[in-house]
């Protein structure tokens, strides 16, 4: 039997039904993300207000920001809570996570426990920890003058709010890097414990020349999201402090919340928006990059 | 946001090998010891919100405080579900968490399924598109998602340029749109629809069934432990939620929880054992959704049906 | 029930070649089974055929119908999975009604249609179970059930009692006989398992590398392979395979054996040109014929089952199988000789090709 035509590379491709399942998604993501992200870069060299028309400014806004002592004390004190956020975080994640990958009594709820603050919201542990910090009804001052010690202002000292802040962050964070160190933790094969214990290492050294290095990439990874995270730090501070007092807990985005929406300067917000944005992008694809070499 | 999933995985691998506990050196009863006090200094902090929520308001300015309170003053929790526009917000954050919870469901379901399992042309570049915005942070948005959202076209008194009224700014739309798909949604079933065999579509379609009706019979069902992980995180990060509504509703009426849990705390006359009764009443449903995801989002349904 | 044709249909997957110009022809209610080694492309033609995956050239046919460009699910062919494939979240029932659903068919019409396919594959009492509480024969029964109550045109099986036990295997496969007899259907197997397209087949097609070797009843494949591939891929043991020169007298000389006289062959070999020598290990006895194969061999290994004697030995550093016919008290270490006539010899030129007999 003949067959008359001779097809070429026949596809069953699907290729409609699959934009018709995809667009709901990308038409979201386009939305929130892909043209916010455009739209911050094209708004910083404007200054877009609703007080008077839109003029192009060139990068005046960038200049403007690079002479801001205020913006300056904002990026200082960013730097200082991310680092101060940041570091403890990971030591107490990663010492929570080697204490509950053995079998403890009662693993489950020292971990659950451990990651309960990161369940709650932010508000909610910010409204909590400005009851704890209260200078004279709060039970930390309480607590202080109940063993005879002085009682201090903790959010309303500039040279102890921003640390207050991070006392909270920390508490809040550490369970995330204790659930993430223990995921690597399962990824370190139990032989490797059993020949340092066979070869007579004590513990301490097991922790420090086994774990510690086995645990890095993990580290590396968990050190930028916390960055990403902590950089981008602003509820805490509008409940907590509202960037007082006198300007010692202003971080970037609570600076940009303010710049935006209470002196309506959006194009000079979308600047600081934008060295931001930067600033996270670069870390986060060192953090890909580091994931990246995890898996492969 | 991955940390449940994980949590999940850890819980049973480690069940399956933990090494044992056998003796007791003082130095691990020391470390014991540390561990209790480290979990006593994390509860800390809900300790003192529920304890403060039973306090009357003389108790609560008594020197030395109580740690325990004298009873239960039931009293704080009405008055906090009293609170002006309390009902309203529940409403609202119910609404809000609830609609972008379904439509994350819904979206990232669909879209991750035609990433992981369908051919079209472009497949590539719409995946890497994914992966590159799991890197944009949300909050250095803030600004231009205002925007947009105010400039949605013909919405809330708006002509085509977007341009004369409020757009979605203080409705609900305007709140759920932003966060209605994510990337990390998107990526997490995609991950999961790959996993699955092929088989079980490639009968279905020799069935001649559609695409759509492979996805919502075989795939969807196929899914449901994915779904229940996408859902609890949705609905926590949407229930915990602050800045988007924060920024997208300037009206009373269309705050959330949130919002309302600042408002209280921030006014002239807060009283603190409301505000904690608040508190509490807000975290409790995220603790209680995250402890009933970890008992029941393990499940192996989907090996059973391939293999013998 | 139709008839289905392949012709010239070649897929590559990239610079890959996994199918290359085959051209076939299943008759109306045949039993037609793909066999080769893994990776020989028999999986993948069959996908081919079911519309799984999309042809590179060639063109298909199922009756009358070109359905070469057409889709999966619209080429009424059913699939049984070499993993079943059953849908873990629905019943048994449900699992077999899911392709009448897809048509739309009315709901008594459906009940009575998968109560009959249950009834053929005798699951009826299963029928509100999850496939996880069957067992892995009721599983592949489900799975057949679920192909038959569609009434395609063709069937197509990939290895589908690959994941049974031997004994459950050995029981499936003769119920596969009697369903195709039963329903009189086209059907495609695909297997890795040459003695399951022995027993099974009408017909074997066997692949190698994405090609046809031979297409034949499995007695032809048996007794006239085409070529070395189908001889020693068909029959078990294996066939013994011996290098040889062909001599000036007429005779062979076989390395490690000497001068065998030449079977009647159907064209001349020229001196000095290599074959290969194909018997099959029951063909060899004890009882050595005269003007045939005889070789002199040192047993290494002797398997007594009764009905038969193993002899597993080497000849020229290759392996050499006899199989003699009731139980020999033979013992290792221990030479025998051993032949059988020049008609049992195959012989294969050059190329691997059959030298046919006169």
């Amino acid at each position: 039997m003949a067959f008359e035509q001779k097809p070429k590379e026949v596809s069953f491709q699907q290729n409609w039904s699959a934009y018709a399942f995809l667009a709901p998604a990308l038409v979201i993501l386009f939305m929130s993300l892909l043209l916010p992200a455009a739209a911050t870069l094209v708004m910083s060299f404007t200054d877009v207000s609703f007080l008077h028309p839109t003029n192009w400014v060139g990068f005046d806004n960038y200049i403007k920001l690079l002479a801001d002592e205020k913006f300056g004390q904002a990026v200082a004190n960013t730097i200082h809570y991310t680092l101060g956020v940041t570091f403890p975080t990971m030591a107490l994640g990663m010492l929570a996570a080697v204490a509950l990958n053995r079998k403890v009594p009662g693993r489950i709820a020292f971990r659950t426990i451990f990651y309960l603050p990161v369940l709650t919201s932010l508000i909610a542990a910010a409204v909590v920890w400005a009851y704890l910090y209260e200078p004279y009804a709060g039970p930390l001052n309480n607590a202080l003058a109940g063993l005879g010690l002085t009682p201090r202002p903790w959010l309303q000292d500039p040279s102890l709010a921003l640390n207050s802040l991070i006392v909270m962050a920390i508490w809040r964070d550490f369970g995330t890097a204790m659930i993430i160190y223990l995921a690597g933790l399962q990824d370190i094969p139990n032989d490797v414990y059993e020949a340092a214990r066979l070869d007579g290492a004590p513990p301490h050294k097991i922790f420090f020349r086994i774990t510690v290095p086995m645990l890095s990439s993990v580290t590396f990874y968990l050190l930028i999201i916390l960055i990403v995270q902590t950089f981008q730090v602003f509820g805490a501070i509008y409940v907590m402090t509202q960037g007082g007092p006198l300007g010692s807990t202003e971080t970037v985005v609570y600076q940009m919340y303010q710049t935006a929406f209470a002196h309506t300067e959006f194009g000079y917000g979308a600047a600081m928006s934008t060295v931001l944005f930067l600033t996270i992008l670069a870390f986060s694809l060192i953090g890909t990059r580091i994931m990246k070499r995890k898996d492969g | 946001m991955t940390a449940l999933a994980q949590h999940v995985a850890i819980e049973r691998r480690a069940a399956a090998r933990a090494r044992s506990f056998r003796s007791y050196s003082p130095a691990k009863i020391v470390g014991y010891a540390l561990l209790v006090f480290a979990a006593i200094m994390t509860m800390m902090p809900f300790l003192w919100m529920v304890s403060t929520s039973f306090k009357t308001d003389q108790e609560i300015f008594r020197f030395p405080l109580s740690f325990v309170p004298d009873g239960f003053e039931w009293q704080n929790y009405r008055d906090a579900l009293n609170a002006p526009d309390a009902g309203r917000q529940l409403i609202n954050s119910l609404i809000y968490a609830g609609g972008s919870t379904i439509s994350n469901l819904v979206f990232c379901s669909m879209a991750g399924y035609a990433l992981a399992r369908m051919q079209f042309a472009g497949r590539n570049i719409v995946f890497a598109l994914v992966v590159g915005l799991l890197m944009v942070p949300a909050q250095s948005q803030i600004v231009p998602v205002y925007l947009i959202v105010q400039k949605i076209p013909f919405a809330g008194g708006n002509d085509w340029l977007g341009s004369g009224g409020t757009g979605l700014l203080n409705t609900y739309w305007g709140m759920i749109l932003p966060t209605a798909a994510t990337p990390f949604g998107i990526f997490m079933m995609r991950q999961f629809f790959t996993r699955i065999p092929m088989e079980y579509e490639e009968s279905a379609r020799l069935d001649g069934a559609s695409s759509f009706t492979i996805f919502r019979r075989v795939l969807l069902p196929l899914a449901k432990p994915s779904l229940a992980v996408l859902g609890v995180l949705s609905f926590q990060s949407a229930w915990n939620e602050f800045v988007w509504p924060l920024i997208l509703t300037s009206q009373r009426d269309m705050a959330t929880l949130q919002l309302g849990l600042q408002l209280l705390q921030s006014g002239p006359d807060a009283r603190w054992n409301v505000v904690m009764a608040m508190a509490t009443l807000i975290t409790t449903p995220v603790i209680l959704a995250y402890l009933f995801a970890q008992r029941h989002v393990v499940d192996g349904a989907v090996s059973s049906g391939v293999k013998g | 029930m139709a008839r289905l044709e392949l012709a010239n249909v070649s897929k590559s997957y990239g610079a890959f070649d996994a199918i290359q110009n085959v051209s076939l022809a299943i008759e109306d209610g045949e039993f037609a089974v793909f066999v080769g080694p893994s990776g020989c492309g028999k999986s993948t033609l069959l996908r081919l055929i079911a519309g799984l995956d999309p042809i590179s050239d060639g063109a298909i046919r199922i009756g009358a119908d070109d359905v070469t460009r057409r889709p999966a699910g619209t080429r009424s062919v059913a699939m049984v999975f070499q993993s079943y494939a059953l849908y873990p979240h629905m019943t048994v029932f449900d699992n077999i009604a899911f392709p009448l659903q897809m048509e739309k068919r009315a709901k008594a019409d459906i009940r009575q249609q998968v109560e009959r396919a249950a009834n053929t594959v005798q699951l009826t009492t299963r029928l509100k179970d999850r496939p996880a509480k069957l067992s892995g024969g009721q599983r592949q029964r489900v799975a057949i059930a679920r192909a038959i109550v569609r009434k395609p045109d063709i069937f197509l099986m990939d290895e589908p009692l690959s994941n049974l036990d031997a004994a459950l295997r050995i029981e499936m496969r003769s119920e596969l006989t009697q369903l195709h007899k039963t329903l009189g259907a086209t059907m495609v197997y695909v297997t890795h398992d040459q003695l399951e397209a022995m027993t099974m087949a009408d017909r074997i097609v066997v692949l190698n590398g994405g090609k046809v070797e031979q297409v034949g009843t499995p007695m032809d494949l048996y007794h006239y392979p085409a070529n070395r591939f189908v001889g020693g891929f068909i029959g078990s043991p294996p066939m013994n395979m011996l290098a040889a020169r062909v001599l000036g007298n007429g005779a062979f000389d076989v390395a490690g054996v000497g001068q065998v006289v030449m079977p009647r062959l159907g064209r001349k070999l020229a001196e000095g040109v290599a074959v290969t020598l194909g018997i099959r290990p029951e063909h060899l006895g004890s009882d050595v014929a005269e003007g045939g194969f005889t070789a002199r061999i040192m047993p290494h290994n002797v398997e007594r089952l009764g009905a038969q004697t193993m002899v597993h030995a080497r000849i020229d550093d290759q392996n050499f199988t006899c199989v003699l016919s009731g139980d020999r008290p033979l013992t290792q270490g221990e030479a025998i000789t051993v032949g059988c006539k020049a008609d049992r010899i195959h012989v294969f030129d050059e190329s691997g090709l059959t030298v046919a007999k006169a």
